[in-house]
């Protein structure tokens, strides 16, 4: 049978049946039909959402009156920001950069992506200060800079770091800092620190020229600036970028110990690596550099040393009568001497300081010299625990806690220089019962090779509370020590004598103050082993009240797979009272 | 004891949070790109020199203009 339609109710039937496409289109676009989608696939719920509003936990670390927020409730409730979010997409009321497509173009392509729908559904607002980003700040790789420890600065002792962002425009090569910031701090102000630590202060996302920033690190600080590129694809720095548009002139809440400087500059990266799972109490740069390390997620690592550093990069390369010869301009100079003798002019003309003459025409290529690296990568991770057998009188176990940063007698790859940072280090005894020992609540040390200029000096500060020698219990007393010193490098660094005298006051019964030269050798014979030999012999105001008034010290440690360190210490003492003079200590150490 | 702690903490770290002026000193440097192993630097030897210095529209939020600056 032949069926046949006529052409009438043909065009009626046909629409009919092509209607579901239509409305389904239509629907496609509605607010109601995207919201049912991300409804059914919970699209609030999902971790990259909560990354992008920056949740911590339950709330988010931008401030809830921000502008971040299209939703007054936003900052603890992602799904109706969620829904906020979508419902702005639509929103034809608002034009150019005030359209939320164009505030928000990660969200637009985390949404439209997840809840796979066809972008030229949307409206198509003309986003000229996005755009101007994206011109003028183009992202081609990405970075996270570590600016080098300076434990001359306590602000500075840990390091600092920040997003860098790299591209070409057709002016060329465009760098940018994107680095997170605490604003409107009043140093002056107790409340202020109070805030930081239990509650929040203002913060900010800048955006600047790396190069004057880096600059700043490298030549006024002189410290060693780290870029270490990450591996990102297409899609995700495209992602990336258009996140750190979003952050624009947001106020993200700064908290010391939750979203600090850090913390606020690695999450960014949480939007395309997804979470940082740390585990430590406290974190700091270097552990974030050695978690993403861990990750995979480093692709290259590249140094831009400081003059001073370049210095110590190339120090193997002469011996002391050459370092004689230039510092004193006695004899005429070769012309490795003269490269030599051009760097030191860098060094002090950066830092401000009478400079050497310049030699024009020295070629470094046409010399043999040889620079060597310190990896940050090298670095021991910044909390460590010891444990280990002590004797002196009885036998004891000695316990001692670091949660940050580096100590003195390990050795360290990473760094040329011998230094300690310590805060809130704590040593317990147990031997018949347990007792804390001592509390370092901050020392600050560094050995530097002082040989090619008086600019670079040793020195000391430490604030502690320690038991008198003899005692074995808690009966802690103050002491506070400063110093300044001198120390040179001989057989490339193998060896390492110095001198440093400190000033030196101690509360038990009565003040005393006192002067303590302090002499050492630094010797370094293989990669992994360091011994350091001390000697101290104090001088008081009145009599001494640490239960010494002389002592020998000797350290080795040996450094062991996966952080770990054998340590040894011998102590002996003279100008004391007490029967046993020596102490000897032996145990392992961890850096986590 | 821990309050203690994160207060010395808090006032010896966080003003490397504090945002730096950009008085910096204009200078190019080699810099070193050899990958995570680090083998060798190229070093030129340059005279630094004070860059311009000027009001910012919106310092919190500045581009690089590069040659144009």
């Amino acid at each position: 049978m032949k069926v046949t339609l006529n052409k009438s109710i043909f065009l009626p039937i046909l629409l009919f049946i092509l209607m579901p496409f239509f409305v389904s289109a239509k629907e496609g676009i509605s607010y109601e039909n995207i919201i049912k989608i991300v409804d059914d696939k919970k699209l609030y719920e999902e971790k990259d959402w909560l990354y992008l509003l920056h949740y911590e936990g339950s709330r988010s670390v931008v401030d809830k009156n921000s502008e971040f927020f299209l939703s007054s409730k936003g900052h603890k409730d992602p799904k109706l920001e969620m829904s906020e979010t979508i419902r702005a997409f639509f929103d034809s009321s608002k034009k150019g950069d005030e359209h939320a497509i164009c505030s928000f173009p990660a969200r637009f392509e985390y949404i439209t992506k997840n809840a796979r729908l066809d972008k030229k559904l949307f409206p198509s607002p003309k986003c000229a200060g996005y755009e101007e980003f994206v011109e003028k700040a183009p992202l081609d790789t990405a970075a996270i800079v570590f600016a080098s420890e300076n434990n001359m600065v306590p602000s500075s002792i840990m390091g600092h770091i920040f997003v860098k962002i790299s591209g070409e425009t057709n002016g060329g090569l465009r760098e940018h800092a994107f680095s997170y910031f605490a604003t409107d701090f009043d140093e002056s102000s107790p409340k202020v620190y109070l805030d930081v630590i239990f509650s929040s202060i203002d913060g900010i996302y800048a955006l600047t020229p790396y190069s004057s920033k880096k600059e700043n690190y490298i030549f006024y600080d002189q410290r060693v600036v780290w870029e270490i590129e990450l591996n990102l694809n297409d899609e995700q720095k495209s992602y990336f970028h258009k996140h750190l548009w979003e952050l624009k002139e947001k106020n993200v809440r700064y908290s010391f110990i939750f979203h600090n400087c850090g913390t606020a500059s690695v999450n960014l990266f949480k939007i395309v690596y997804g979470g940082f799972n740390m585990n430590k109490v406290f974190e700091t740069p270097i552990d974030y550099i050695k978690k993403l390390e861990s990750d995979g997620n480093i692709k290259s690592v590249s140094l831009i040393p400081s003059p001073e550093y370049y210095l110590k990069m190339v120090r193997d390369n002469y011996d002391l009568i050459d370092i004689y010869k230039i510092r004193t301009k006695s004899g005429n100079l070769n012309d490795k001497q003269k490269y030599m003798a051009n760097l030191l002019h860098n060094y002090h003309e950066s830092m401000g300081m009478a400079q050497n003459d310049i030699y024009k025409d020295i070629n470094k290529s046409e010399l043999d010299i040889k620079e060597e690296v310190k990896t940050v990568l090298d670095t021991n991770p910044s909390s460590r625990i010891y444990t280990g057998y002590k004797n002196y009188n009885k036998d004891a176990v000695e316990i001692e806690f670091m949660p940050l940063y580096q100590n003195f007698y390990d050795v360290s790859a990473g760094y040329f220089d011998d230094f300690e940072t310590k805060i809130a280090n704590i040593r317990l005894v147990y031997d018949d019962k347990v007792y804390v020992d001592k509390i370092d609540v901050f020392t600050s040390r560094s050995i530097i090779d002082s040989s090619l200029s008086w600019g670079m000096f040793s020195k000391h500060i430490g604030f502690s509370f320690e038991n008198a020698l003899g005692v074995d219990g808690f009966n802690l007393k103050p002491v506070l020590e400063a110093g300044g010193g001198y120390a040179f490098s001989l057989f490339n660094e193998a060896v390492k004598p110095y001198v440093l005298p400190k000033l030196g006051y101690r509360y038990d019964h009565y003040n005393n103050f006192y002067v303590v030269p302090e002499a050492g050798l630094i010797i370094k014979p293989v990669e992994d082993i360091k011994v350091v030999l001390t000697y101290e012999k104090y001088f008081n105001s009145k009599k001494n009240n640490r239960g010494f008034n002389e002592r020998f010290t000797a350290n080795a440690a040996y450094r062991l797979p996966k952080n770990f360190s054998l340590n040894f210490k011998y102590n002996k003492y003279s100008g004391t009272s007490l029967k046993d003079d020596e102490e000897f200590n032996i145990g392992i150490g961890l850096n986590f | 004891m821990r309050n203690l702690i994160l207060l010395i903490l808090a006032a010896f770290s966080l003003s490397a949070c504090i945002a730096t002026t950009d008085a910096g000193i204009s200078t190019q440097r080699a810099v070193t790109t050899t990958g995570k192993n680090i083998t060798s630097t190229t070093e030129t030897t340059t005279d630094a020199t004070k860059a311009s210095s000027g009001d910012k529209k919106d310092k919190n939020w500045e581009y690089d203009e590069g040659n144009a600056q």
